[in-house]
């Protein structure tokens, strides 16, 4: 087992791969009761298209199988049911899925040995009949039901699904009614061997632990599981083009204020001698400075009443492209959408303010490091992404440079907008 | 970890020393009567005084001296806490050695800034930044509808107790704000100031001895010592058979929601056996509600039951297909049934203890929560840790199934969404 450092943060990372390729990250925290373990894979609602194990013909799956299989993995040949279990020692478990990776965690630090074991177990033991999965739709449709009345959920997944041509991102993690009552049990396990496989896992603990006694009980639980060999899986590659799959949608849903998100598809093939890992700081920096409560920009656009609370901004992106969402509410859709984007393409900055922002981000990755629950999923989603946590994390952020930063706004190039509205359903 | 309260005058002042954490905290919290026309305007403030300062006047420059502060962040919510309403503001930075020196100090006097230094010109407070908060305010009220949950629990507490402080709208009242002015907020201000109950807290690796030198020269103490009086607000009628509304909104999924009374508790009971009883009713995925109406039924993917002991209710709430309103209904009414009768294992209360437990030990890992506990054992005389601990292990079944009895299905709500279709009753 690798001992890291994790600089800066008063913590180490112990580190070691397993013979059957599952990755294992431990850090313990001291002056701690609590403790976070999540198994997770790298596999989400981003797969539609793949070739399953043993297979060589690329295969379409329904909508929402990753979700799908992320709730058959409660059920249990033997009838223990894993909340119950959990429940038995005060624990609290669940589960998530999105379109990248599928976790399963819990948290608490009695019988956490115990626990420990039985996540491993209940994840890597699947058992899906015809009747456990028929019983799960009506389940699923109802939580797909809460989303369709959640405006923000509706305006992520509408963004995506507008701003993107062939990506599977534009695809909603949960599926749809239709696509849902389609999946069957065969296809569970179809993704189930192709996806759950260790090599493509990890195991990410956080918190009250000994990292000695800990790696040893994952040892053991593994070394007593067969697994099939660790293979390359190939997935679809997706050649998204820069142009936007619908520019402008309106929507009635139950809200007040109308939303408007303006979304834009930004190439970052002029972006690739920027570090990987720091691109998308570069990118929150400028958003912010922009459009933040630190902007003069955003004063003025109270002053002139456009808008009365904060604008809200985030991203994702695939291999290709920066996904930008920016959602406000208004009344006054058409001068916010000029006003927005007359902003952004205004590309001057100024080096004090960037050192403004860094300073801020190195701050958050103390706070960050203060907590159990948020160091953990740091950590899971690094694997996710790069394939390895980043101890060097403060480091990096430290090295975040104007210089860059400059090259990264010049790149930037807002042409591509697609605008969504939800209205209310009263007009 | 050392906690002390040090009785300042007319304040109180907690200290919680711990090496728990890399930032500080600190908080305070003015405690009032709950009035309805007050609501609106105590929100207001509460916006106001974080909106800007006489040495930061506009939110810009506020958020600018945050990030300056090492991205210090502050906040406030005006909570509604049985008859009492708490406005509560919060700050937390990071420990000055994780930072430098001077830091802690700099930070507690830009927090009390905020607070004791706002920017009022002429009597009133500023007015650009007024009709802003003002705005957004408007938002807030005219939205309530936004949030089909959240709307369905307003309405829930307004045809349960109509008129009681427990149907007062959180977000406050239009007619209310319309009276609002610069000059009676200052005027609220300046008396809200020097008329409250007023509790400080410093949480985090700070010798004790500088925390109250910074909040002794930084914070000002209120005029008026004030009395407080029974926090807990509790019922002497109750329904003899329960009332059922519905309504309907646009939606796609309808929410059920259903608002049962409870007989005034001991502390012993609201602290521990009140708590037991809704882990093993609707607690979590093991518990009853959750593996009959999802996992045997398939009816919804969240059901659970949730209790507040500050105005003695507890909520069952359940987003459903409005075609299946009756048979989860009767599953619901079958599960608060059983309660009385007993049939649940004793295993579950075991799961029940266990998991009080835990959380008592995690609570001990966040400083909002710590200071939660001190809070609470200040306003309502609750339990500390240690006492929690031991005492949620005398709970026992006989004490659940007698509290069971206490609970009384009032007001069965639903928010009526999809085709609108009808089911009789």
């Amino acid at each position: 087992m690798k001992k890291i450092p994790f600089s800066h943060l008063d913590l180490t990372i112990y580190e070691e791969t397993l013979e059957n390729g599952l990755q294992v990250y431990i850090v313990p925290k001291e002056n701690c009761n609590n403790a976070r373990a999540t198994l997770v894979t790298k596999y989400g609602s981003n797969v539609s298209e793949f070739i399953p194990r043993g297979k060589t013909e690329m295969i379409r799956i329904p909508d929402g199988v990753a979700h799908f299989l992320e709730h058959k993995l409660f059920e249990q040949e033997d009838g223990v049911d894993p909340f119950s279990f959990f429940d038995a020692s005060g624990s609290e478990c669940n589960a998530s899925t999105n379109p990248w990776q599928t976790n399963y965690w819990f948290v608490g630090s009695h019988e956490f040995a115990k626990n420990l074991n039985f996540l491993l177990d209940f994840v890597q033991s699947p058992y899906f009949t015809k009747k456990n999965v028929e019983k799960e739709k009506g389940i699923i449709v109802q939580e797909i039901e809460m989303y369709m009345d959640d405006p923000y959920r509706v305006g992520f997944e509408k963004s995506n699904l507008n701003l993107l041509q062939v990506h599977p991102l534009r695809i909603s993690t949960g599926g749809t009614k239709e696509s849902v009552e389609s999946i069957t049990c065969e296809d569970l396990y179809t993704c189930y061997e192709t996806f759950y496989n260790p090599s493509n896992m990890a195991l990410v603990i956080t918190g009250n632990v000994n990292p000695e006694t800990t790696i040893e009980l994952v040892r053991n639980n593994q070394s007593q599981k067969k697994f099939p060999e660790p293979v390359t899986i190939t997935t679809k590659e997706y050649h998204e083009p820069d142009t936007v799959n619908k520019e402008f949608e309106s929507i009635a849903m139950n809200v007040t204020i109308p939303k408007i998100f303006i979304n834009y598809k930004l190439g970052t093939s002029e972006m690739k001698d920027i570090n990987e890992t720091l691109l998308p700081l570069y990118i929150s920096i400028y958003l912010d400075m922009k459009l933040s409560s630190t902007s003069t920009f955003l004063e003025q656009l109270k002053k002139d009443e456009i808008v009365t609370d904060d604008i809200y901004f985030d991203f994702s992106d695939i291999d290709t492209h920066i996904l930008l969402s920016i959602e406000g509410e208004t009344e006054k859709q058409d001068e916010f959408i000029t006003r927005i984007d007359q902003e952004l393409k205004n590309t001057k900055t100024t080096e004090s303010e960037f050192n403004r922002k860094k300073k801020t981000i190195l701050s958050s990755s103390i706070f960050m490091s203060d907590s159990v629950d948020r160091l953990n999923n740091r950590l899971v989603s690094d694997f996710v992404r790069y394939g390895h946590v980043r101890s060097n994390l403060y480091e990096e952020y430290r090295s975040l440079n104007y210089n860059d930063f400059r090259k990264v706004v010049d790149a930037l190039h807002f042409d591509h907008r697609s605008i969504l509205i939800i209205h209310s359903k009263d007009v | 970890m050392n906690y002390q309260k040090l009785s300042q005058g007319n304040y109180n002042l907690h200290i919680i020393q711990t090496d728990r954490f890399k930032t500080v905290q600190v908080i305070v919290n003015y405690k009032n009567e709950l009035k309805k026309e007050e609501i609106t305007i105590r929100n207001f403030l509460n916006d106001m005084l974080l909106s800007t300062c006489k040495e930061y006047p506009t939110s810009r420059l506020l958020s600018i001296a945050t990030e300056d502060l090492y991205n210090i962040s502050v906040n406030g919510a005006n909570i509604r806490s049985g008859k009492y309403s708490i406005l509560s503001f919060k700050c937390r930075f990071l420990n000055e050695k994780y930072t430098e020196q001077g830091m802690n100090e700099k930070s507690i006097s830009f927090f009390m800034n905020l607070l004791y230094h706002p920017n009022i010109v002429d009597g009133s407070f500023d007015e650009t930044s007024f009709g802003i908060v003002k705005k957004g305010l408007e938002e807030d009220i005219r939205s309530t509808k936004d949030n089909p949950r959240r709307y369905s629990l307003l309405r829930l507490y307004e045809v349960m107790a109509p008129n009681s402080k427990l149907s007062y709208h959180p977000s406050g009242y239009l007619d209310d704000l319309e009276k609002i002015t610069r000059q009676n907020l200052y005027t609220y201000y300046q008396n809200m100031m020097n008329n409250a109950i007023v509790d400080v807290f410093v949480i985090g690796d700070v010798n004790p001895e500088d925390a109250k030198t910074y909040i002794e020269k930084y914070f000002i103490p209120p005029m008026n010592r004030m009395a407080t009086g029974e926090h807990i607000l509790s019922y002497s009628e109750f329904r003899e058979k329960e009332q059922v509304i519905k309504e309907t909104m646009d939606i796609t999924q309808s929410q059920l929601m259903v608002g049962c009374k409870v007989d005034e508790l001991t502390p012993f009971e609201r602290q521990y056996v009140m708590n037991i009883y809704s882990f093993i009713l609707g607690g979590g995925g093991d518990s009853k509600l959750f593996q009959t109406v999802r996992e045997k039924n398939s009816l919804c993917y969240s059901i659970s039951s949730s209790y507040n002991y500050l105005y003695h209710t507890m909520v069952i709430s359940a987003g459903i297909d409005a075609k299946t309103f009756k048979k989860t209904l009767n599953l619901i009414k079958e599960q608060l049934e059983s309660m009385e009768n007993g049939e649940f294992e004793e295993e579950m209360m075991e799961k029940a203890v266990a998991t009080f437990i835990n959380g008592c030990k995690e609570v001990e890992d966040s400083p909002t929560l710590l200071s939660n506990i001190y809070l609470v054992h200040e306003y309502m005389g609750n339990d500390l840790l240690e006492e929690k601990i031991e005492n949620i292990k005398k709970v026992t079944k006989e004490m659940v199934v007698e509290l069971a009895k206490k609970v009384h299905i009032d007001t069965v709500y639903l928010l009526e969404g999809g085709n609108h279709e009808k089911d009789s009753l």
